[in-house]
């Protein structure tokens, strides 16, 4: 189920809080949990229930495996350390079987001329993001973070509805308290209030934002081998601008949703193209994802320990795996690849104390990022190529055209209407993603009644998809 | 605790005005909206002036039905002039799906004969749903659409909910319907009879040849329809008869002679006489417009010729001629 559908909005949130909140009414705890982790599974199938049995397979198996691996079970004979390197390897291996076995195979007949047939498996809906949730419980429960849990509660950490599907990536901590505490029992009229007005929020980012861009960002790809200089640059940045609001306009929905249930997730952006160094911008870029691969890749791996050379190699290795996590494919590599180099050259560069003005860094690093989302948004490797190529043609730039003497040739591939169209738009959602305030902050704020209900119901009409517009999350795939 | 009240009744009122703003809109979409994308304002334009002239008529006629496969595809002025009896071409769009075939009996008396040729794609359509058919309905024509059963109501409403969206397009096509009525520029090209006359020649491109697709499902929304405007026909003393559309050869691979055989025997089940053979429909690519089924005018005259010389040599045309003959010398 898509948080921007009418059946989401106007059914299943609605019954859900309801549902919820009059079972605690009643005092019935336990049935208003197995409510929700029901709701939450219905939600997961809505679509296609024939990987419902793998979560919840996924879920019982981690679970036991949890509680054996506590350091308090002495009755456990076998080591430990072994159930854990099991438990991670199965965990790794399911998602590597359904995420990576044809692209592994597509690559293993290239270079060995084999002809083994593909499996051609469907993506489990949200298997990145359950596994990767799921292997840091089994990581804390090993060195004893975690405290013993029940299966409702764990089953309502991992299958919570709003952050089920693309994240917020949960942290045990930050959940089991709230699932379990007395106070988020009772209808919060307050968290209710700033639910309604971030969900409308994202609602908006997504529908009316990143699905303008979309099309834009589609129709410059689609046709990448006949892109003209400027439309190459209208192309990725309104990928850079789709990706941003789509993904953060999802993460607001999430926020949203789960307040009402007096539950917050943690932030995942915090204005991510306001970055001035690659470092920061993974610092305000899916930040759970960040935190996930900081806590249990790059710090086992050694961290900031070492000489320069194997703080680079540990940053690399982070970043490839990060850039695999995101898709199979090459292009999905040499994405996180970029990004890891990228950070290998800022670690030597702040190792030397040196400094770039503020709007030389800020500017480095959003061109940096715009380019490198090409590689992540392009099909194969010569849609990317193709792009890349057209945005750095400069050769067709004439003094004429520069000295403002004559127009900037425009092939109109994108048909998407004028190009003179898009341009101010790109500008106004740049400046919007880099001085605006994000969700986070205006969460923060006292926002006033009187103010915000007006808000609210502007943004969610506005953002209210026809249903010819109810598109996927891109995050979704993942 | 006055705060907390605040928040509460901001939240009611919040959730209460949104919900408002949905009921008010479905409430416009049954009423008054209309707000057409392009081919529906054409659409409507075309039913303007050849239901005008199917209404125009007192005597006996023959409707020609189908898609836009007929619309840029017969003359029934030629037909008229040939025939000496009145023909009015009421092909529009296929999008409309089975609305085309719902319609046509508003324009249908006692004593008229149809003829009904299907593109080739309507028999293998098996849902209801289509762009131009949602719109059209929306816009032009709520009464049809409050007698569709309500969970297809339901799936054509679902895209028209964004209530500022519907208000802008609203206004937008009250500013915009001065304008178009001033130009008249969708009947432009149509003559009174509603030929398309703008499918002037060949534009160079290449088509793909049709195909039949899968195996002819007589339940399918598009097949119930046809057979209960035949039914209709019938019991209301209107001829029927069935033809098909001219468009090119199929290729060898889709060439499915038992899927014909089936739609042949489906239609002779019901009584239904059929005008040719496909292969008779079959054209060169010069023949053709802007689609695979819409033919240039040179295509046209072709056509409507092969209709003429097999309406002429067929039995059940004669004796509605015959029958008719009384009524229509009147029209002489």
């Amino acid at each position: 189920m898509l948080f921007n559908s009418y059946i989401y909005l106007f059914f299943f949130l609605p019954l859900m809080v309801l549902g919820y909140f009059m079972l605690n009414r009643g005092r019935m705890i336990l049935p208003a949990k197995g409510y929700l982790v029901v709701g939450s599974l219905a939600f997961y199938s809505w679509w296609n229930w024939t990987y419902l049995p793998l979560i919840l397979l996924s879920v019982f198996f981690n679970y036991s495996l949890g509680t054996v691996l506590c350091p308090e079970r002495r009755e456990v004979r076998v080591s430990r350390k072994c159930l854990l390197a099991v438990g991670i390897a199965l965990n790794v291996g399911a998602l590597g079987y359904f995420k990576y076995s044809d692209f592994f195979i597509e690559n293993c007949n290239l270079w060995f001329g084999s002809q083994i047939p593909l499996l051609e498996l469907a993506l489990p809906l949200a298997i990145s993001f359950f596994t990767f949730q799921q292997i840091a419980y089994l990581v804390d429960s090993y060195s004893g973070q975690t405290r013993e849990y029940d299966f409702l509660n764990y089953s309502l950490f991992v299958t919570f509805f709003p952050q089920l599907i693309a994240g917020p990536i949960v942290h045990h901590k930050e959940m089991m308290g709230q699932f379990i505490g007395a106070r988020g029992k009772l209808l919060n009229w307050r968290n209710c209030y700033y639910g309604l007005f971030i969900l409308s929020l994202g609602l908006f980012k997504k529908v009316f934002i990143a699905d303008t861009f979309a099309e834009w960002a589609s129709a410059g790809f689609s046709a990448s081998a006949q892109l003209s200089l400027v439309e190459a640059w209208c192309a990725s940045l309104s990928y850079t601008m789709q990706i941003y609001f789509d993904f953060s306009g999802y993460t607001d929905m999430a926020i949203g949703s789960a307040l009402f249930f007096n539950i917050k997730l943690p932030r995942n952006f915090n204005s991510p193209y306001m970055a001035l160094s690659i470092q920061d911008f993974w610092r305000r870029w899916h930040m759970t994802l960040s935190r996930w691969l900081r806590d249990y890749v790059y710090i086992p791996l050694g961290g900031n320990r070492g000489t320069t050379a194997k703080v680079s190699i540990h940053l690399l290795l982070t970043f490839l795996i990060g850039g695999l996590w995101h898709g199979a494919g090459w292009t999905f590599l040499m994405w996180g690849t970029l990004h890891g180099f990228a950070c290998v050259v800022f670690l030597l560069w702040s190792r030397q104390s040196l400094r770039l003005p503020k709007l030389l860094a800020w500017a480095l690093t959003f061109l940096f990022v715009n380019i490198t989302w090409v590689f992540f948004r392009a099909d194969d490797w010569a849609q990317a190529m193709n792009v890349l190529h057209a945005m750095f043609a400069f050769q067709n730039l004439t003094p004429e055209i520069l000295m403002g003497l004559t127009d900037v040739p425009i092939d109109n591939v994108m048909d998407r209407g004028e190009f003179q169209e898009l341009f101010p738009w790109i500008l106004v959602f740049v400046l919007v993603s880099v001085f605006g305030k994000n969700s986070n902050t205006v969460m923060e704020w006292r926002l006033p009644v009187k103010l915000g209900v007006p808000l609210s119901i502007v943004l969610f009409l506005l953002g209210s998809p026809d249903l010819s517009q109810v598109s996927e999350f891109l995050y979704f795939n993942f | 605790m006055g705060v907390y009240r605040n928040y509460k009744r901001a939240v009611l009122w919040g959730v209460g005005l949104i919900c408002a703003a949905y009921v008010l809109n479905i409430v416009g979409l049954y009423t008054l909206y209309c707000g057409p994308k392009g081919d529906a304002a054409w659409v409507n334009a075309l039913y303007g002036v050849k239901e005008a002239y199917a209404k125009s008529i007192e005597e006996p006629k023959v409707l020609l039905v189908s898609g836009s496969s007929l619309h840029f595809g017969l003359s029934a002025e030629t037909m008229e002039a040939a025939l000496e009896v009145p023909v009015v071409n009421l092909g529009t769009h296929a999008g409309l799906l089975e609305y085309v075939y719902a319609r046509a009996r508003r324009s249908l008396k006692p004593g008229d004969l149809v003829i009904v040729a299907p593109e080739y794609a309507m028999y293998t359509i098996d849902n209801l749903s289509s762009a131009v058919r949602s719109d059209y309905l929306v816009s032009f024509d709520k009464t049809y659409l409050r007698g569709l059963p309500v969970r297809e109501q339901f799936e054509i409403l679902q895209g028209y909910m964004n209530p500022i969206r519907r208000l802008e397009k609203h206004l937008d096509y009250i500013r915009k319907q001065k304008k178009d009525l001033k130009k008249r520029r969708y009947i432009d090209t149509l003559n009174s009879h509603g030929d398309e006359s703008k499918n002037i020649a060949y534009t160079g491109e290449s088509y793909p040849a049709v195909s039949l697709g899968t195996d002819l499902d007589t339940k399918s929304p598009l097949m119930v329809e046809l057979t209960h405007l035949i039914e209709w026909c019938q019991s209301n003393d209107v001829q029927v008869l069935m033809s098909w559309p001219g468009t090119l050869k199929f290729q060898e691979s889709h060439l499915n002679a038992a899927r014909i055989e089936q739609l042949k025997d489906y239609w002779r089940s019901h009584a239904v006489e059929i005008l040719g053979e496909p292969e008779d429909f079959f054209c060169s690519p010069e023949l053709l417009f802007d689609t695979e089924y819409h033919l240039n005018l040179q295509g046209v005259a072709w056509r409507t010729k092969l209709l003429l010389d097999l309406l002429e040599q067929n039995e059940v045309y004669q004796h509605w001629a015959l029958s008719n003959a009384a009524s229509l010398t009147s029209l002489q």
